[in-house]
């Protein structure tokens, strides 16, 4: 008996693991490059760093920089455990972290909207953001210019912190005065005004509290968090802060004026244009429309995002970026690539399942921009990447899909292509997406990914166009994609990201 | 005592995501034993279906799913080592499906589980005679099935031990009750995908799967021709999260479930061991999971091959 409980009780210790999972994260770097003519890097929202004027900061042996180094003092003498846990949250690149933020917040909103009893389905508003369905749906194409615009406001308010640092060469408090401790390790040669903490805090609360208007409060508790671990860490003073914010706020009035005139507002459509654009692909010999496979039928998730403003491409431009037409309905090549995805096992035994989930990043996750964001911030951390320089990598790779999403939203619409379960309902998937299939979006964003990837990380260049490769393919062995799609969209992709890499190659940063 | 009936999952499959598949009379749980040298082996066959879903503690319907089924097989086997001590084995092979929507079903074997039964307590007065058991328990995948495929896996994915105690009451009308409860714990699981959002957005292929406190009261009627009894069953997972509005279900789900339910057992007549058995529940409440009706019928044979 007594054995009984005995083994009973080893069993639970046992098999009493936690509910914790080891998870993957940037590991803690120290940037080893500094880039001081960061300043002269080309901009993308400003004209050139020097549109925001900085003022000239306090001497380091003035009365007024003495009372801020005095603050700092008295805050380190009264600090606690908890101001050390924020000091360690915000001791890697607050870039990274901001991009975890919005990766976060994409998979909290990436949910299409139950339908309403009428077969009708409501649309978010931004007017009303906290209604059922919250504001916004951050579906891939959503979550790709939220991406775009977060980073793109970063990394110019970046080039102008730089820009001053190096004029005026103020350093930390923790080098001016050796009252204040330095509680975390900094690039002791990087000047401190304006700082880059508080400028990354600043753009990331007013760009984010637009995207993602239900978080404000969080957010802004966030942008303050790391502005004040700033402060009791010894790396800066509270003017250093200020002016961070200073070329914060410019960037971002310049960034959200973009934002709110896109084209994003019309993106959604209304049944007049979304019956002109079926209208408009038969006209062009589509035999068979996209048809909605949900109940009640859903319109098009974001028929008219083809018509967004594209960062690095011309609409011209995206016009002659437009493949040709999809392999006809019919057509031998057409029944073959049905056969194909036929023919695709999907079991639990199959490499083609796996593959499949593994690339999925569908409802409720950070959507395949998100996949590659993640995929890039462990590369920075790999190469320990200054905060400057990590901007403008997430600044490059997301520009990069966000035009991606747009050119691929404009053939979708454009075609109005069906999907293989539209053709054979017996056609099984891993979950199937409300618009139409050719090209890929997950080929499209993925080809734009990896060639600025590749084109910013040479030596890691194979690596992310197999897993390009893959990504697109995963598409086919989920039963939701013909070749055709993901080859060309893939093919689109790599062509599409060329644009944000042209821009990378001619940014000065070289 | 050759009363004994294996009916359905053994303790640690309990009740998963949308598909309950759950105990009733399961041996591991029950309030009877096998005499030394016993044999019993089972078959049961039963299907469960569900057109509602609680999402949250919503209750909804989806037509993108329409109505889920899922039909199980279900092989067992127990041993009397002693007149206390019984061991049990059993393998569900299932299969899902659902009548609309673009998912695509699954099917397989799914985790085999191994239960010990002890019995602690025998008193007997003049009105009857009462027991006391302790259960022990684990479990395992057997094949590499998709549990993060919800509400389509055909299991959690997870590891699992359990404990449980059961009280039992035998009147010397032939009339039975018993009591038992348990605990599960289920280890975590690895997932095709590389992240998810579980409260919090979580990069890793490693997810949770929470822990789970079930129990049941049951009332019947015993002799040697026949069985039968009515069930409450509860099912309640000890961590896990909602399903967010509209999104999709996965392995972390905080998945409860209280079912009532009835069962029958009926020793063929002429054939000296062999039985027939019958049961069927609906889950009257719930979070997470479907508003499950369940049916299962299988046969059962007892023999003493030391005699």
């Amino acid at each position: 008996m007594k054995s009984i409980i005995y083994a009973m009780a080893t069993m639970f210790v046992l098999a009493s693991c936690n509910k914790d999972v080891n998870e993957r994260v940037v590991a803690d770097f120290e940037p080893s490059n500094i880039d001081s003519l960061g300043g002269t890097w080309k901009t993308i929202h400003l004209v050139s760093s020097a549109d925001i004027a900085v003022p000239v900061p306090q001497a380091i042996n003035s009365a007024a920089y003495k009372a801020e180094l005095d603050q700092i003092v008295s805050m380190q003498q009264a600090m606690g455990t908890e101001d050390n846990r924020i000091i360690n949250r915000w001791k890697n690149s607050g870039v990274i972290r901001w991009n975890e933020v919005a990766r976060e917040l994409v998979s909290v909103y990436n949910i299409p909207p139950e339908a309403n009893p009428d077969g009708t389905y409501p649309v978010p508003s931004a007017a009303n953001p906290g209604a059922y369905p919250k504001f916004p749906f951050a579906n891939p194409p959503y979550a790709s210019r939220a991406y775009a615009y977060l980073h793109t406001a970063m990394y110019d308010a970046l080039v102008t912190v730089w820009k001053y640092k190096f004029q005026y060469k103020r350093m930390s408090p923790a080098v001016n005065d050796s009252r204040v401790k330095s509680l975390e390790t900094i690039q002791s040669n990087l000047p401190s005004y304006p700082s880059e903490d508080a400028a990354v805090a600043q753009v990331a609360y007013r760009m984010l509290k637009v995207l993602f208007p239900n978080d404000t409060i969080m957010l802004q508790q966030m942008a303050s968090e790391q502005k004040r671990a700033k402060m009791m860490s010894g790396t800066a003073s509270a003017t250093d802060i200020a002016a961070g914010e200073q070329i914060a706020n410019a960037v971002a009035d310049k960034a959200l004026a973009r934002l709110r005139t896109d084209g994003m507002g019309a993106a959604v459509g209304n049944p007049g244009l979304w019956a002109q654009m079926e209208q408009d692909a038969v006209a062009r010999g589509n035999t068979m429309p996209w048809k909605s496979m949900e109940l009640p039928a859903r319109p098009m998730m974001l028929a008219m995002f083809g018509n967004v403003k594209l960062w690095h491409i011309s609409p011209s431009q995206r016009d002659s970026l437009r493949p040709e037409a999809p392999p006809p309905v019919g057509s031998d090549q057409f029944k073959k690539e049905l056969e194909e995805v036929r023919s695709i096992r999907r079991d639990q035994n199959s490499r083609e399942w796996q593959i499949a989930l593994y690339w999925a990043d569908g409802v409720g996750t950070y959507t395949p921009p998100g996949h590659w964001n993640e995929i890039a911030a462990l590369k920075v951390g790999e190469e320990k990447l200054n905060e400057l320089r990590t901007a403008r990598v997430f600044s490059l790779l997301n520009m990069g899909m966000a035009d991606a999403a747009i050119c691929c939203w404009d053939t979708k619409a454009y075609y109005f292509s069906a999907r293989p379960t539209q053709i054979d309902g017996s056609i099984k998937t891993i979950g199937l997406p409300n618009f139409p299939g050719y090209t890929s979006g997950h080929s499209t964003f993925s080809g734009a990914a990896a060639t600025v990837l590749g084109y910013i990380f040479p030596a890691s260049k194979p690596k992310y166009d197999a897993m390009a490769q893959e990504a697109s393919l995963s598409r086919i062995y989920g039963g939701i994609h013909f070749r055709a799609d993901c080859e060309v969209g893939l093919r689109c992709g790599k062509a599409i990201g060329g644009f944000s890499v042209r821009f990378g190659e001619k940014d000065g940063s070289q | 005592m050759r009363t004994i009936s294996l009916i359905v999952s053994m303790a640690g499959i309990g009740l998963f995501m949308l598909i309950s598949i759950h105990g009733r009379a399961q041996s591991p749980t029950d309030g009877f034993t096998m005499s030394k040298g016993e044999i019993c082996l089972v078959t049961d066959y039963g299907q469960t279906k569900w057109k509602e879903y609680w999402e949250g503690t919503r209750l909804r319907e989806n037509l993108n799913l329409g109505t889920f089924n899922a039909r199980m097989i279900m092989p067992m086997a127990g041993y009397g080592v002693t007149g206390k001590l019984n061991l049990f084995a059993g393998l569900p092979h299932i299969s899902t499906s659902s009548t609309a929507g673009q998912m695509t079903g699954m099917k397989g074997w799914q985790d085999l589980s191994f239960a010990a039964k002890y019995k602690l307590i025998k008193k007997k007065h003049e009105q009857g005679t009462f027991y006391t058991f302790l259960t022990a328990g684990f479990s395992f995948p057997v094949s590499d099935y998709i549990p993060d495929f919800l509400p389509y896996s055909i299991g959690l994915g997870a590891t699992t031990v359990n404990g449980r105690v059961i009280a039992h009451y035998e009147h010397k009308s032939k009339f039975f009750t018993t009591f038992q409860t348990g605990y599960t714990l289920k280890s975590n699981i690895k997932t095709d995908r590389q992240s998810y959002y579980n409260e919090r957005q979580v990069n890793s292929s490693e997810m949770p799967v929470p822990d789970v406190w079930d129990g049941a009261f049951r009332v019947g009627f015993n002799n040697k021709r026949f069985r039968a009894d009515v069930d409450y069953n509860w099912s309640t997972s000890t961590s896990g999260s909602d399903i967010r509005r509209n999104d999709m279900p996965y392995p972390f789900n905080k998945m409860d479930a209280q079912w009532i339910g009835i069962s029958g057992l009926l020793w063929v007549p002429g054939v000296e061991g062999l039985a027939l058995h019958a049961a069927a529940d609906q889950v009257v409440g719930g979070r997470n999971v479907g508003k499950a009706f369940t049916w299962t019928a299988g046969v059962q044979y007892v023999f003493n091959p030391f005699k």
